[in-house]
């Protein structure tokens, strides 16, 4: 199945954004940050902790509908979501 | 009104829109670049999502708040050091709603709305940490 992905801010100079990854049916949002973090120098350390989980500072949302941290990582992806990654925000 | 813009905007203007003869005062916020041994900025916004979440914090100031109206207007884009970033006007029947829920409304845009700053000084750029 394929995943849209955008990436802001830091996030987008590590791996770039609208991007278009495939994922095997039943892929979670781990599955698919994992992917991501493989793409790029630099995106392992800043997506993923040394146990390979999703650094708790990196804010998913799927399909514009932010996850909170608990459960996040085993959330099903479906094909043509939207996943969106992005370090904390800082507007204002 | 809600607004996620590259365009500048007049404050005084969006006061004069949001006047009614139930309110009894407006309370404006204008956040600038500031100067902090930087040139300019670029802002950087996930728009659709920003949109959303600019909604939904006026929609919980509306129901943590007796107001009569909520207008926000967040810029992005490449912004230099004086230049408008973010401006709100509340306006309510009485003045300390309104001064309330424009505290409420700004400490939430920095909290949860997808926005990045990017700052440029003559020594490089750098990303303006997040608060998580």
């Amino acid at each position: 199945m394929k995943i849209r992905v955008k990436t802001f801010a830091r996030f987008r100079e590590l791996v770039g954004t609208d991007l278009e990854i495939e994922l095997p049916d039943g892929g979670t949002v781990l599955d698919g940050v994992t992917r991501l973090a493989s793409t790029a120098s630099g995106a392992k350390e800043a997506l993923l902790d040394e146990n390979g989980n999703i650094r708790s500072h990196v804010i998913v949302m799927v399909n514009k509908r932010r996850l909170p941290n608990r459960d996040r990582e085993q959330e099903v992806l479906h094909d043509g979501d939207e996943l969106a990654i992005f370090p904390p925000v800082a507007g204002g | 009104m809600i607004r996620i813009s590259r365009e500048d905007f007049d404050l005084c203007g969006i006061i004069r829109e949001a006047r009614s003869d139930n309110a009894g005062g407006f309370v404006s916020f204008l956040g600038t670049v500031r100067d902090d041994g930087i040139e300019s900025m670029d802002l950087e916004v996930y728009e659709e999502v920003a949109e959303q979440e600019l909604a939904e914090i006026r929609n919980e100031a509306f129901e943590r708040f007796d107001i009569l109206s909520v207008d926000i207007v967040h810029r992005f884009g490449h912004l230099k050091v004086g230049d408008q970033i973010v401006g709100i006007v509340v306006g309510a029947s009485h003045r300390k709603a309104a001064f309330e829920a424009c505290e409420f409304i700004i400490d939430r845009i920095k909290e949860s709305v997808p926005i990045w700053k990017l700052e440029h000084t003559p020594s490089g750029s750098r990303w303006v940490p997040g608060e998580h």
